[in-house]
């Protein structure tokens, strides 16, 4: 990513993961490379407006959904809140 | 199952061979060889460069002059650098061959990194043809004794790097800035 971009934060590896994807299944759909996926996934490359909706459309979610320029919080702490780990007893 | 070649207009065949180059691209790495591997490639081919530019330096009197190999004379040498260097050349451009292709055959990232790659070749070469002309400037202005070319054989042999840089910088870019591949 170049210097001073604003980075996008994104949960395409979770969603790709849950579908049970290979990053070359969501390539080929997404008509990219798939090295481009893993860039995307690591946040190291900013899709285009149009890659980003093409991506909202494979998942059937909003583009709000998949990309933040926020960091997402983790799903489980969102369903379960911010549960300490609890120490196990032996 | 396989899929037939349509046998309609022009633009049909064209999207077909796009959409199936698109499609094949998706599993073929854009970058292949480590980056290590690739910077030795890129100086290996600047050095072999250099070496035969020295070598055509001497002109027909430096001939007699130059490295033989394996017995041979002076010819088997120049062949041998200009070998080396189309196998370095080809090398190089098999590395990024996937970044090198048309608009059409790479995404949008990929394009990114072959625009902003020619561009800096781009200002690479501006840099070499202003010190190329400095050099001649100098040379020719102050007289401070460094050679100045003025047969064809020496115009050739400051063209012949030029051309050589031209051809294999954007490639080189490339290849020199770009991470390890995926695995």
């Amino acid at each position: 990513m170049p210097d001073g971009e604003r980075k996008i934060y994104n949960r395409l590896a979770v969603l790709r993961t849950e579908r049970e994807m290979s990053r070359i299944d969501l390539a080929r759909i997404l008509g990219v490379n798939y090295q481009t996926v893993g860039y995307l996934e690591r946040g190291d490359y900013s899709p285009s407006l149009e890659l980003a909706f093409r991506v909202s459309e494979v998942f059937g979610l909003p583009v709000e959904a998949i990309f933040s320029t926020r960091p997402f919080v983790p799903l489980s702490e969102q369903v379960y809140g911010n549960a300490q780990p609890k120490e196990v007893s032996r | 199952m396989k899929r037939q070649i349509p046998t309609g207009s022009r633009a049909e065949r064209r999207s077909f061979m796009q959409a199936w180059v698109r499609e094949r691209r998706a599993d073929e790495p854009g970058v292949r060889l480590s980056r290590g591997q690739r910077r030795l490639i890129v100086v290996g081919l600047y050095l072999l460069l250099l070496a035969t530019v020295s070598a055509l330096a001497g002109g027909p009197e430096g001939i007699g002059s130059m490295p033989s190999i394996l017995g041979a004379g002076p010819v088997a040498y120049l062949i041998w650098l200009a070998t080396a260097q189309i196998t370095c050349f080809l090398l190089l451009t098999y590395s990024v061959r996937g970044l090198l292709l048309g608009n059409s055959y790479i995404d949008e990232r990929e394009r990114e990194l072959r625009d902003r790659a020619t561009a800096r070749a781009y200002r690479i070469l501006n840099g070499a043809l202003a010190l190329v002309g400095l050099y001649v400037i100098v040379a020719f202005v102050f007289k401070i004794g460094v050679p100045i070319p003025s047969t064809a054989q020496q115009l050739l042999l400051l063209l012949i790097p030029l051309g050589w840089l031209a051809t294999s910088l954007p490639q080189s870019v490339l290849a020199w800035t770009l991470p390890d591949p995926e695995p």
